[in-house]
């Protein structure tokens, strides 16, 4: 992605500088390269430090496996996991390690530092270093890992000898034009090697496990990068079946829908009038209410109408099933069964409170990625507070946003609010990204039927319906009284 | 070398990196060794930089290195081997004779 012309994104405080033309190894792991810029520096040494159960090793091994199918073989020298181990955590991301290493791209060696033999007078690496050298000639190998180097180093017991001994693998290493990433532990008597290492190596990742909100959260920050621009931001990661996965809020998104964007349809009779001709495709649209005010089915009308267009439609919902969902608006007339055996509809059924934002995030963006979806439903916006904090909502929300707005995807958004209060119609804060805010409402006045209304509080671009606009809901769906808006001579 | 007239063959093999200060100390030291202990073994030199894959067989990252191959279990004293007591202790070798002494 280019790194200039970026605006600032609320809740981010992330800069890119210049790229630089220093060669790079592209990582192919998901967002990384991005924050990096294009990849890790080529011919030279990555420190990636970071707590146990960090992922330190499987990113490595991830960058290892790339290269591999990229024509660059990789080794992989680990001090403390077992090669068999290693080979099985492989497996679980559906690396083939075996394959790689029948083919001669992918090189594991599980050494075993002398921590228990008896030491009299000086000694140095002279044996790894050999054995270094002898696997990367017979090999040919590009790229190496250096897992658990901390535990290598105990050997030595003395901070200026592991210095010394740093130098010169670091040195051997590059000299071969090996494009290196070193793995220690942020932790204990690790930390005083780490901060060695982290003087000596060009670029250097922290990865960071902790728990806000009691929801586990996993960040990487990238500290420095000689010769280089970066993103500088904490990036939250997940550690999913397709390995490490980061997904960097992305700016480019964030351009609003110019003039001349295409509308569609809503399906509801009467609402499109209220808004200009139609809501705009890739647009972000919040649709607040209390409950029962009509949201879902006011999404549900959209996807149907969509689907018989021959559009698709995504629709999450963290409130209730698929099932659910078919059967209670099928008795307000919309009937979901065809669109979703057209295959045009697909629903989502997620629990937020089972997994964090990263993880909600990356399920619905594989989810945009597979179905390749026009709209997208979110049913609704104020579950996501219980994926942690009700700082995770909007996290949640806004990276999705820009997920979307990258795409060109519509994004819907039912929030559900204290009708009573519009000024929280937005609820997490939100509402300045909003290109169309709608609020649903419902009362029950005492001499005159059940009064529903809607009201149009923004709609970028658009000459939209000021002033409250009654709708009824029957057994054929919402319904807008004709006559009933106060259309605006101006844009708003 | 009589090894054959002994009830176990005790094997050792010195891991050296080319002739640097170390591999040279390490060497000289085990002369010494030899010379001052009543109990045989075979010795064999490898230099890693020219055999890395018995660097590998054996799991010898640092060198100078010596290992004891015979007989079980494997015993492994790295460094110079300068102070020849701890070398003997850990391959369980008798004490030293007299009229011996270790550079």
């Amino acid at each position: 992605m280019a790194p200039t012309g970026r605006t600032p994104v609320p809740g981010t405080t992330g800069r890119a500088t210049t790229i630089a033309a220093i060669p790079k190894a592209p990582t192919g792991i998901r967002g990384l390269d991005e924050v990096l810029l294009g990849g890790l520096p080529r011919g030279r040494a990555t420190l990636v430090g970071g707590g146990p159960g960090t992922g330190k090793t499987l990113l490595g091994l991830e960058f290892l496996c790339r290269g591999a199918l990229a024509g660059e073989p990789g080794l992989l020298v680990s001090f403390e996991e077992g090669a068999d181990e290693i080979r099985r955590n492989a497996r679980t991301l559906g690396w083939d390690i075996d394959a790689f290493e029948r083919a001669g791209s992918l090189v594991l060696l599980n050494l075993d530092p002398p921590i228990r033999a008896q030491q009299t007078g000086d000694f140095d690496l002279g044996g790894l270093l050999a054995i270094l050298d002898g696997r990367i000639r017979d090999a040919g190998i590009r790229r190496v890992l250096i897992d658990a180097v901390d535990v290598l180093l105990r050997v030595f017991q003395d901070p200026r000898r592991e210095e010394d001994e740093l130098i010169l693998m670091h040195d051997r290493l590059v000299g071969q034009d090996q494009t290196v990433v070193v793995t220690v532990k942020a932790s204990g008597d690790a930390l005083e090697t780490l901060h060695r290492l982290e003087y000596l190596a060009d670029c250097v990742l922290r990865l960071d496990h902790r728990v806000v909100g009691q929801v586990s959260t996993r960040r990487l920050r990238v500290l420095k990068y000689r010769g280089s621009g970066f993103l500088s931001n904490e990036y939250p990661y997940v550690i999913s079946e397709a390995g490490i996965v980061l997904m960097p809020i992305s700016t480019i998104g964030l351009n609003r829908p110019g003039t001349g964007v295409r509308r569609f349809a809503s399906g509801v009779d009467g609402l499109d009038q209220l808004v200009d001709g139609g809501f705009q495709q890739g647009s972000s649209i919040l649709v607040g209410g209390g409950s029962g005010t009509g949201k879902t089915l006011l999404a549900c009308t959209l996807a149907v109408a969509a689907s018989r267009r021959g559009e698709r439609v995504a629709y999450v919902t963290f409130e209730e099933g698929a099932e659910a969902l078919s059967v209670a608006v099928r008795s307000a007339g919309v009937d979901l069964r065809p669109a979703i055996e057209s295959g045009n509809l697909q629903l989502m059924m997620s629990v937020p409170e089972t997994m964090g934002v990263e993880e909600h995030l990356w399920q619905v963006i594989q989810l945009l990625e597979r179905f390749r979806p026009q709209h997208l439903v979110v049913d609704a916006i104020s579950a996501c507070q219980r994926m942690g904090a009700k700082a995770a909502a909007f996290d949640f929300v806004v990276r999705l946003m820009t997920e979307c707005k990258a795409r060109g995807i519509t994004c819907l958004y039912l929030n559900q609010v204290d009708p009573a209060d519009l000024q929280e119609v937005s609820g997490i804060g939100i509402s300045s990204l909003i290109d169309t805010l709608l609020v649903l409402d419902q009362q029950w006045p005492e001499d005159e039927a059940h009064l529903r209304r809607l009201l149009v509080i923004k709609m970028r671009g658009s000459r939209h319906a000021h002033g409250w606009n009654r709708f009824r809901i029957t057994d054929t769906g919402l319904h807008f009284a004709p006559g009933s808006a106060s259309v605006a001579d101006q844009p708003s | 070398m009589n090894a054959r007239s002994l009830q176990t063959v005790r094997k050792v093999i010195l891991f050296v990196a080319g002739d640097g200060a170390n591999s040279v100390a390490a060497t000289r030291n085990l002369a010494l060794l030899q010379r001052s202990t009543e109990c045989p073994f075979e010795l064999e030199v490898v230099n890693v930089l020219q055999q890395y894959q018995r660097a590998l067989q054996y799991d010898v990252l640092v060198t100078p290195c010596l290992v004891q191959v015979e007989p079980a279990p494997r015993v492994m004293v790295v460094g110079t081997l300068h102070d020849l007591d701890k070398v003997r202790a850990a391959l369980q070798l008798p004490p030293e004779m007299p009229n011996a002494a270790a550079s």
